[in-house]
């Protein structure tokens, strides 16, 4: 393993901020930053454990949006997706579009969001993942 | 002495809109509201001063009507 000179977090310690009250975007985006920056074999590490406890209705949401994001990233490289991601928690009931107010927002989120986190109901459109 | 450029504050509008990410949504309604923008039109306003027609797509329009509502 390589070593790192920062602390990567984890998608659990990242849920967990969330958990916390910071702002979900951040601790959102901090994960997929140090995934990134991690080796391509240092990288499952950081998602090897479930997301802690689902409390409340929101938080369920973003638990459903790390799990897309770990589906889309181990898929997109070609690791081995962790089972946990395909929990039955994981997946929303109803259609989630993050942020979005007017309807035809959400008819270009529904139209533009790649299949796997339209699978966990997650409407986030095609840019989700992206930082810069 | 250093210089330092800094976009206008309607430049870094049209900026966000075009980057269109979660966060740049977020940013772009702060502006919009440090603006005083209330009108999608003042929005497009804004972009075709910094933008080609042709890239003013359909898909600018429902990112500005979402901004506003």
């Amino acid at each position: 393993m390589s070593t790192y000179h920062w602390h990567r977090y984890t998608a659990l310690e990242s849920f967990d901020r969330i958990k916390k009250g910071e702002d979900p975007w951040v601790a959102h985006g901090d994960f997929l930053d140090d995934w990134r920056r991690s080796s391509h074999e240092d990288r499952l590490e950081l998602v090897k454990e479930p997301l802690g406890e689902i409390i409340i209705p929101e938080e369920r949401q973003w638990a459903a949006l790390f799990a897309a994001s770990i589906e889309y990233l181990c898929t997109q490289e070609g690791n081995n997706v962790p089972s946990w991601v395909k929990e039955a928690r994981y997946y929303l009931q109803e259609p989630w579009y993050p942020e979005a107010r007017s309807e035809n927002m959400r008819r270009l989120l529904r139209e533009t969001t790649p299949l796997m986190f339209a699978q966990h109901n997650v409407f986030g459109g095609n840019n989700i993942l992206d930082r810069v | 002495m250093t210089e330092v450029y800094l976009p206008s504050l309607d430049y870094l509008l049209a900026m966000k809109i075009v980057a269109g990410r979660r966060q740049d949504m977020r940013d772009a309604r702060a502006l919009i509201q440090y603006l005083n923008i209330s009108h999608s039109q003042e929005v497009i306003d804004v972009l075709q001063k910094y933008m080609p027609q042709q890239y003013l797509t359909v898909k600018l329009q429902y990112i500005i009507e979402d901004l506003l509502a």
